[in-house]
């Protein structure tokens, strides 16, 4: 009897200072604070580019989850790199920094025309749009009625973009609307939404953004109105567009999954991140309107805000 | 049973008294330790967070700087810090030290500046136009500006809280020290007086029924052990003054038997000495003062006187005491049983083997 009263008494001292220890390990503060340092890129890691257009964090955290999909399919890390300018991805695809990119059309057909890169799939978006197309607009209780009351007016434009940049610089052209005394203003912005935001408040009297930004825009702005003038030709929307020494390789890889990921659940869940439907193929041929603006732009390529020559058509060199 | 349950009621209510104690302690420590712990995980680690922040805010201003020198073009970088330096801040946001009058106004504009500043850096991120991205620098680095002043104001404030918190709770510990050297000491006098209790509840009544065992010892059959503790030394006590009582009324029966015996033989001697005594005076007168016959009438006389005298102290004993008489055998001690009580000293009993007579001549 006494024993067991002693094993009871000695069960119970145990698990006491059990718990004790237990608490005290337990009470212990953790860190709780994101790592400051990125983890190094594996030598055999896939580099995608990004170019961000409204929300950089955004765009890395959606594409991360396609990248990572891509990875596990490809059995390699596969990394997304986020790019601050559209120089910075044409200066990562000539030092084979990049693999390739996800790019808008005007950069793309840069990429090539200068480094041979291939494009090779575009998404298509949950309401079955893969293209964009450049508006030039203004606000509702504008008196602009066309493009030829512009002369002497503010225009909001964006640098080195095909519907900020090179459409209405196209336009302007044709009206001989860039130097002399019918001149307009230009006012360069940051962001197609910077550039509805001026137009909205003022500081410019027209503006010029692709038109699914534009519609994003005016969603969430209903007391915003405004006014379309003129519209261009539909190019592809955000393409891959992969360096020619990989793109019949790596690329047709890459191309192969995207293009039936919308099959798999883990693809939906990834296109999903993104807002697509699905990738649908993507040929060169899509990027000809650029190439007819391209064509006459003439001299007022210079304020596109791209460095090197303009890009010519295949054939036409 | 009655000492059991009573030595087991004081043992474990002694043993509840430590325990409690113990878990009063504890749970009193505990407490403290609670507000360390809540020190170090609210005012020291807001203080080590901000201080976080203020480094993270000065490696994107670092990653502003490669940008705007064209040393880097990739913004992984700049966003993950730009992510950690928002969960850092949304970890700030979550202790109340926040949320004290002293801090809130801080706090609220070091939110904003956070916001600020991401928005610039974000906005950095897409500005194709030098002069735009030039804009968006100068406003980020300006938000930095004001991010590090009110940061340097919030770990101030913080730590000045933090401090206060801190000599307070030391404060508390000193008097909680205190308290519980003045508790212990308390229940170290109260188990001290528990056990001198059991110990007195033990040896008292054990020290009574020994004195009486002495006595009984010693032949005092009078003597009666008192105890009032209803227990089983009580039991002990009473079985003992029976004993003693029935020893005495054994004593008191032997006595009054001797002194029965005593009387007859005083009775029936004293008859037989007065006819011998008549015999020798009338010897004495036919003699004619031969002195050999007055030598033999006077050994008769002191025999008879002796004979008599004996029986008158059988009359006056008050007690039994025995004294050897030859191997084996014992006879009563008749100039020690006759004498008062306070004279009688059982230590003093000489272990004889003398049968008390005296031979004389005429035998």
């Amino acid at each position: 009897m006494r024993c067991i009263l002693l094993l009871l008494l000695g069960v119970v001292l145990g698990a006491g200072l059990y718990a004790l220890w237990q608490w005290t390990v337990r009470g212990q503060p953790s860190s709780g604070v994101l790592p400051t340092t990125m983890p190094a890129t594996p030598d055999n890691a896939i580099r995608i580019g990004l170019i961000p257009e409204h929300d950089v964090l955004e765009l890395r955290r959606s594409y991360k989850v396609l990248t990572d999909y891509l990875g596990r399919k490809l059995g390699r890390p596969v990394v997304p790199v986020t790019l601050s300018t559209y120089e910075a991805v044409l200066a990562d695809l000539r030092e084979q920094q990049i693999e390739g990119a996800f790019m808008g059309s005007l950069v793309g057909l840069l990429a090539i025309d200068r480094f041979g890169a291939q494009c090779l799939v575009k998404p298509e978006l949950l309401d079955g749009v893969s293209t964009y197309r450049g508006l030039i607009f203004v606000r509702q209780d504008s008196p602009i009625r066309d493009l030829d009351d512009l002369r002497g007016r503010s225009i909001a434009l964006l640098r080195a973009t095909y519907a900020g940049t090179l459409f209405p610089l196209a336009e302007l052209v044709k009206r001989d609307l860039i130097n002399g005394q019918r001149a307009v203003r230009i006012v360069w912005m940051g962001t197609h939404d910077e550039v509805m935001e001026a137009v909205a408040s003022g500081r410019a009297e027209v503006g010029a953004v692709k038109d699914l930004r534009y519609q994003a825009y005016v969603a969430t702005h209903a007391d915003h109105r405004f006014r379309i003038l003129a519209s261009a030709k539909p190019v592809p929307n955000n393409a891959l567009v992969m360096r020619g020494d990989v793109a019949d390789t790596l690329g047709r890889q890459i191309a192969e999954i995207l293009l039936n990921m919308h099959t798999d659940p883990e693809g939906r869940t990834a296109l999903a991140a993104i807002s697509a439907r699905r990738f649908i193929p993507c040929a060169r041929a899509e990027y000809d309107p650029i190439y007819e603006i391209t064509e006459t732009i003439g001299p007022a390529w210079s304020l596109v805000g791209t460095s090197g020559p303009v890009p010519r058509r295949p054939g036409a060199r | 049973m009655l000492l059991r349950r009573k030595l087991v009621w004081i043992f474990g209510s002694l043993v509840a008294l430590l325990l409690v104690t113990a878990v009063g302690a504890i749970w009193l420590l505990q407490g403290v330790l609670r507000e360390l712990h809540h020190l170090d995980t609210h005012a020291w680690a807001i203080v080590k967070q901000s201080n976080r922040l203020a480094t993270t805010i000065s490696m994107v201003e670092i990653e502003l700087y490669e940008l705007e020198l064209g040393r880097q073009r990739h913004l992984d970088r700049l966003i993950e810090l730009v992510e950690s330096m928002q969960g850092e801040v949304n970890g700030v946001s979550r202790s109340y030290v926040t949320e004290l009058p002293e801090n809130r106004a801080v706090f609220g504009r070091i939110r904003d500046a956070v916001s600020r500043f991401a928005v610039h850096v974000t906005a950095l991120g897409t500005a194709q136009d030098p002069e735009w991205a030039a804009h968006h620098r100068r406003e980020a680095s300006a938000a930095a500006v004001g991010l590090r002043r009110d940061i340097l104001l919030l770990t101030q404030s913080v730590g000045a809280h933090g401090e206060a918190e801190q000599a307070d709770l030391t404060n508390r510990f000193r008097w909680l020290v205190l308290g519980l050297t003045i508790v212990f000491l308390a229940v170290i006098n109260i188990s001290i007086i528990a056990l001198l209790r059991m110990t007195g509840m033990i040896l008292k009544p054990v020290e009574k029924l020994v004195q009486a065992t002495r006595e009984l010892g010693k032949e005092r059959f009078d003597w009666r052990v008192e105890l009032d503790q209803k227990d089983e030394f009580d039991e002990l006590a009473r079985a003992y003054n029976s004993l003693a009582a029935q020893l005495q009324a054994n004593e008191q029966r032997k006595l009054e038997m001797l002194g029965q015996v005593a009387l007859t033989l005083n009775h029936e001697l004293n008859n037989a000495a007065e006819i011998i005594e008549l015999q020798l005076q009338l010897a004495d007168r036919q003699a004619g003062g031969n002195p050999a016959m007055d030598r033999c009438a006077r050994q008769i006389r002191e025999s008879l006187n002796r004979m008599t005298r004996t029986v008158e102290l059988l009359k006056q004993v008050r007690r039994i005491v025995l004294t050897d008489y030859v191997s084996g055998v014992k006879m009563l001690d008749l100039e020690r049983s006759a004498l008062p009580d306070e004279q009688n000293d059982p230590a003093r009993a000489v272990n004889s083997a003398g049968n008390g007579t005296d031979a004389g001549p005429c035998g």
